[in-house]
């Protein structure tokens, strides 16, 4: 007779491992809703989240020692991709749990705010004085203020200034008119080369380009109480006509652009296929440290005007906040103070490549060169950004819609007279109707 | 009062209806308690997700609401009213979509198919190197995703990319084509999911046809069957069990599939390529309409469920038996 008990020993042993098992991946899966605020040896240790926006880690080996240094708190930081920072950051706002401090995209905002994820900062005694408005209005939203404006990313009209100067171009364009006729006199020395190139119809930022020659035509997205859409207007129809003839019947820009994603825009700039983009401060760092420019052989200057004069461009800004759940208020708004102090602001803007949000920020000696100053005197003033509205996101696809639709039937041919005014109406519709909703 | 009820429940059973509750063996019970675990876990991992996607696609589950999600209020079937109205923007963009999700998923299943048959048909003659090429066949399916799709983007570019090079250099085009965006798109994400997929068809029909008895076609020689005779009326039925589930799986996988057109296209493609699996994904996720996108899902769900079924009841006919594999 078989003697069992040794079986069934070890099927109990069996079982009991299995359930075992269950339990600790049940845990393990229910680790991340558990509290992330910690509290060592009596300490307080704050948790941070931030974009994995290269220079950020290094600014917080930095300032989150002396951080604690002064006042005893220590700050932890984790970083997020692009890629999966909006789930992230989701997740949290679902389960009321996660960083106590948190890194905010503008166009993120206005959900986020709705949905209760962001404390009021004036209830904590943060200023946002001495902050650009620009940034500022943006900060402020449905009456409370979301976060502080950290850094931002106006887009400047960057350019290879030695090719210009080998072609015998000598100064910036101040109209789009002046940008194609500079574009015939760049051709004739560097006739494999193109002027100018911004990211097409595979990109998502085809529509602040798409802004940005809006506003420069003197035209509007939405009306002044936001109530309703207006870019299908004479001026926002003749922007993107332009945009689209940029790589057609100008050929500023090559026709493939119209194909670009960010990176493969990036690439082309890297590699002086193209002579100027529109893009943030950040793109000087990268095409010096991938390509053979040097930052002395390159300048910025303010985009160039439209048909009414005006020189407008498009900015983001990211901002940090502090969310309600956390449980350690009070530390969490010193952390933000600290963060808004203008030798600092000007550190984390002088380490990710983009620009302080505080004016005084341009005093600081990291801010001293052309480039900067540039931008601060130039730039900066015409500087707009999306308008902070619910529903925002659904517009915003109309619009991309709208302009990948022209953009694409004008470089492949299929563009004629009317299809630019039918494509915006018709997305204006669409956008009106999400508007009218929220 | 318990006793009360549980009377009252006994006298509500009929006298005819006798439950036979068959009475479990030790090792039978050891073995569920042996499953449970497993059972435990995928309840969790894969049911429950699906019916709370079904209960919120009846949901207003939005910005306002993914804080307090316990709140947020039923609505009934108005969010599939929205995505059924062509004059709503999800409604608009939700037709296009399936649309071409059809189309990409015809498309696909013809050319995995096509493709597969073909190299099953070569991979089954025999030739020097048979277990090299039969090795090299399976390296687009086993090659990883995101760099062999990255890497046809690269092939799709219009002004750098390889193929608009061959397509003008044998003279099949004049300028160069736009794949990425515009109308061609979707042939795009069709050749690249086509091209990664073939080599499983392949695999699995070769397996078909090693198993099909070699005297069917001696039979088949001694009638007189020439070589299409044969293919026709003992290669095909015989290949018939497996045709089915490759056709079935890939309908499936493919109506489903997120990376090709994801990495291929971008988020946000040309209207050609934009398929529900992504615009789903793009319209819950970037305005937080989980409600409209679980429903979305739902009737993806669906309709996934319907091609199965009708392809279960009007291709195979209920002639299942016998066969390869």
């Amino acid at each position: 007779m078989e003697d069992t008990s040794k079986r069934i020993l070890s099927r109990r042993q069996l079982l009991a491992g299995a359930g075992a098992a269950t339990a600790t991946g049940l845990t393990g899966c229910l680790g991340q809703f558990t509290g992330t605020t910690s509290q060592t040896s009596g300490d307080v240790t704050l948790k941070a989240r931030h974009f994995a926006t290269s220079g950020v880690e290094k600014f917080y080996e930095k300032h989150a020692a002396k951080f604690e240094e002064e006042t005893g708190i220590s700050v932890e930081i984790e970083t997020m991709g692009w890629g999966n920072a909006k789930q992230k950051q989701l997740n949290s706002i679902t389960s009321r749990d996660g960083p106590d401090v948190e890194e905010i995209a503008s166009t993120w905002m206005p959900q986020q705010v709705q949905s209760d994820a962001w404390m009021d900062l004036n209830e904590l005694g943060a200023s946002l004085d001495g902050v650009y408005d620009q940034p500022t209005n943006v900060a402020q939203h449905d009456g409370i203020t979301a976060g502080f404006p950290w850094f931002w990313g106006p887009r400047g009209h960057l350019v290879h200034q030695g090719l210009l100067d080998e072609a015998g171009i000598s100064e910036q364009p101040s109209s789009w008119d002046q940008l194609v006729e500079q574009s015939k006199q760049f051709k004739e020395s560097f006739p494999d080369k193109h002027l100018f190139g911004l990211p097409g119809a595979n990109n998502w930022a085809v529509t602040q380009y798409y802004a940005m020659f809006v506003w420069q035509a003197g035209g509007k997205l939405l009306s002044g109480d936001k109530s309703e859409a207006v870019f299908n207007s004479d001026e926002a129809v003749e922007a993107l006509n332009f945009y689209k003839d940029l790589a057609t019947k100008h050929k500023v820009a090559p026709k493939a652009s119209a194909e670009w994603d960010g990176p493969a825009r990036d690439s082309a700039f890297i590699n002086k296929r193209i002579a100027g983009t529109w893009s943030s401060l950040n793109t000087v760092d990268k095409v010096v440290s991938e390509g053979d420019a040097t930052r002395d052989s390159m300048a910025v200057y303010k985009p160039p005007a439209g048909p009414n004069g005006q020189s407008a461009t498009f900015y983001g800004v990211n901002l940090v906040g502090i969310h309600p759940w956390t449980d350690y208020p009070d530390e969490a708004a010193k952390w933000l103070k600290y963060l808004m102090k203008p030798s600092v602001n000007a550190d984390i803007a002088s380490m990710t490549g983009f620009l302080p949000t505080i004016k005084s920020g341009f005093d600081q000696e990291q801010f001293s060169g052309p480039l900067y100053q540039t931008f601060a005197d130039e730039v900066l003033p015409g500087a707009k950004t999306f308008p902070q509205v619910i529903g925002w996101g659904e517009v915003e696809g109309t619009i991309k819609n709208a302009v990948t639709d022209v953009l694409t039937k004008g470089v492949s041919g299929d563009w004629s007279e009317g299809d630019t005014q039918a494509a915006l109406d018709k997305a204006v519709q669409q956008a009106n109707n999400v508007l009218s909703e929220n | 009062m318990l006793e009360r009820a549980k009377s009252g429940f006994t006298r509500a059973i009929p006298n005819w209806v006798q439950v036979r509750i068959p009475r479990l063996g030790d090792d039978t019970r050891f073995a569920y308690k042996l499953l449970l675990p497993a059972f435990l876990m995928m309840g969790i991992i894969h049911f429950l997700p699906i019916i709370w996607g079904f209960y919120i696609s009846f949901v207003q589950l939005d910005a306002s609401y993914v804080s307090n999600w316990w709140n947020a209020p039923i609505v009934g079937f108005e969010n599939y009213a929205k995505i059924f109205n062509p004059n709503t923007i999800v409604g608009a963009e939700f037709w296009t979509s399936l649309r071409q999700t059809l189309i990409f998923t015809v498309g696909s299943v013809i050319g995995i198919y096509t493709l597969g048959l073909g190299t099953a048909l070569l991979l089954n003659r025999d030739f020097r190197g048979k277990l090299a090429a039969r090795t090299l066949v399976l390296v687009p399916w086993i090659a990883p995703a995101v760099v062999t799709v990255l890497t046809w983007q690269m092939m799709f570019r219009t002004d750098t990319g390889m193929i608009n090079h061959i397509l003008r250099s044998v003279g099949l085009i004049d300028g160069s084509f736009f794949w990425l965006i515009g109308p061609r798109s979707i042939f795009a994400i069709t050749a690249v999911w086509t091209w990664q997929n073939f080599p499983w068809a392949a695999i699995m029909l070769y397996a078909g046809l090693q198993s099909i008895p070699e005297h069917l076609y001696e039979a088949a020689e001694t009638d007189g069957a020439g070589r299409w005779g044969k293919f026709r009326y003992i290669t095909m039925p015989q290949l018939k069990p497996v045709s089915v589930v490759i056709v079935l799986l890939m309908v499936v996988w493919t109506l489903i599939n997120f990376t090709v057109p994801y990495v291929l296209l971008g988020a946000s493609p040309s209207d050609s390529g934009k398929v529900l699996m992504l615009f789903i994904y793009n319209y819950a996720f970037s305005n937080w309409s989980f409600g409209l996108g679980a429903a979305m899902s739902t009737v993806l769900f669906i309709v996934a469920m319907i091609l199965a079924y009708i392809y279960y009841t009007r291709v195979i006919g209920g002639e299942f038996e016998g066969g390869a594999i």
